[in-house]
């Protein structure tokens, strides 16, 4: 028996750490997997609340700002308002179109506010001020006026989690406008001004200055979001498919007030693809 | 009398967090730097007291920062680590072969033996929160950089915080 204590009794210390660690990495690579724990909704309503009321204080140093960007933003949809307008007393075919999104309005938005925000780190995420208490649910995507900000992964009853644009694992499809070629856009976690477009096939003519948006083949993002432009491009030696650097339009560092979208149609698209999926069985 | 001191200890723990969190994750330095000035904690804990509690003290302190960040438990390993190496790089850097940890004091230290200590101690910490978060090889060479970016940043704010908060004598 001697034999089998003494070895443990004397590198208790570092038995102790290896235990301490192993629980380390328990949470470690929960937190990857499973993002639905009771532990993670409670440390999301924790983390929630204080950052709420930090960013209580801080936001009243950017208001100038914001106030400048909610005008130009405004400014911009009336310009729009205006131009649908004169587009409907114009032509029938458009006014077919405006009715039939009047009645079947595909999607609708939730203003939220962002509380907690990083950008520094290779898989950064926010915190934004509503939850599932407002209609916020896993996989929504989250917009601003200026680009796609990332996907709702973990809500609480008033705050929720989103993986940023800005994190290795986000995928979002996105098209060239000029042409409508579609890929993948990733980030590879250097620099948090540009994201990547992968799967564009070489022969494409892309040149610099192009638009990027979002296509709207996700049933979380509607299309026709921009989401940067082109800053340069070259041929990936590996895959022989374009790789493009996009310069984002939204400045990360500085997100505040963002859009979650409400896909209204989303339950029926699902239900359309599971029945081709036992189709195929 | 344990029982007061480690009070103490968990609300030094909750405020380093609640600071790190707030003021020094925002004070980011050309998108690249960040210092994570709460393992002063670690750096400053007497030696010579409980391990075990030391062990259990570090684990909550990452723990706390991860809740935060949402990084699950990579902060807890980095700080348990370091934690668990402090009482080896102290005896590293004094470079007594039979030292008793008992006697030692960071009055004993000189300016060579704090470098010494507090460079080992960061880098060590920093290099295993980079390269669990990235958590591949490939992406290795990033994961350096960002480890002496970092560090640098860190340890000039520990040693501020040295130079201008220990007394004289202790120093």
């Amino acid at each position: 028996m001697q034999f089998i204590l003494n070895p443990i009794i004397k590198n208790g210390l570092f038995l102790f750490y290896v235990l301490l660690a192993v629980i380390s990495f328990v949470f470690t690579f929960r937190e990857k997997v499973y993002h639905k724990s009771v532990l993670d909704k409670t440390s999301v309503q924790a983390s929630g609340y204080f950052d709420k009321k930090i960013s209580g204080v801080t936001n009243f140093f950017h208001l100038k700002q914001d106030n400048r960007s909610l005008q130009t933003e405004n400014a911009e949809l009336r310009k729009e308002l205006e131009l649908l307008k004169g587009e409907m007393a114009e032509s029938d075919t458009a006014r077919r179109t405006i009715s039939n999104l009047e009645f079947h309005q595909t999607y609708s938005f939730i203003p939220v506010q962002v509380i907690n925000n990083s950008i520094m780190k290779s898989h950064n995420m926010l915190t934004i001020n509503k939850g599932s208490r407002h209609g916020i649910k896993n996989g929504m995507g989250i917009i601003s006026a200026n680009g796609v900000i990332g996907y709702v992964y973990k809500t609480s009853p008033n705050y929720a989690r989103v993986m940023s644009t800005l994190n290795k694992n986000t995928r979002i499809t996105a098209q060239v406008k000029n042409n409508e070629y579609f890929g993948t856009l990733t980030w590879n976690g250097k620099d948090p001004r540009y994201a990547q477009l992968n799967e564009i096939p070489k022969y494409i003519e892309i040149s610099k200055g192009d638009t990027i948006e979002t296509d709207g083949k996700s049933s979380s993002l509607p299309g026709g979001i921009m989401i940067g432009t082109v800053a340069s491009s070259k041929i990936d030696e590996i895959s022989g498919e374009l790789n493009i650097q996009v310069k984002l339009k939204e400045d990360f560092g500085r997100l505040r007030y963002v859009q979650a979208v409400v896909n209204l149609e989303k339950k029926e698209i699902e239900q359309v693809e599971k029945t081709d999926s036992t189709a195929v069985k | 009398m344990i029982n007061f001191r480690l009070l103490i200890n968990i609300i030094t723990i909750l405020f380093l967090v609640l600071l790190q969190v707030f003021i020094f994750n925002k004070m980011v330095f050309n998108q690249i730097a960040v210092p994570y000035i709460y393992i002063l904690f670690i750096l400053l804990y007497p030696p010579q007291r409980n391990r075990y509690m030391f062990l259990v003290l570090c684990f909550l302190l990452g723990w706390g920062i991860d809740i935060f960040e949402s990084t699950g438990g990579i902060n807890a390993f980095a700080c348990l680590t370091i934690g668990f190496l402090s009482k080896h790089i102290i005896r590293m850097a004094t470079g007594t072969r039979f030292f008793e940890i008992e006697e030692f004091s960071f009055g004993d230290f000189n300016a060579g033996q704090w470098f010494f200590y507090v460079t080992a101690m960061t880098a060590i910490h920093h290099f295993l929160l980079f390269f669990l978060e990235s958590f591949s090889f490939a992406s290795i060479q990033e994961v350096l950089i960002r480890t002496l970016y970092c560090s640098v940043y860190t340890i000039l704010l520990i040693f501020f915080y040295l130079i201008l908060f220990r007394k004289r004598a202790e120093r």
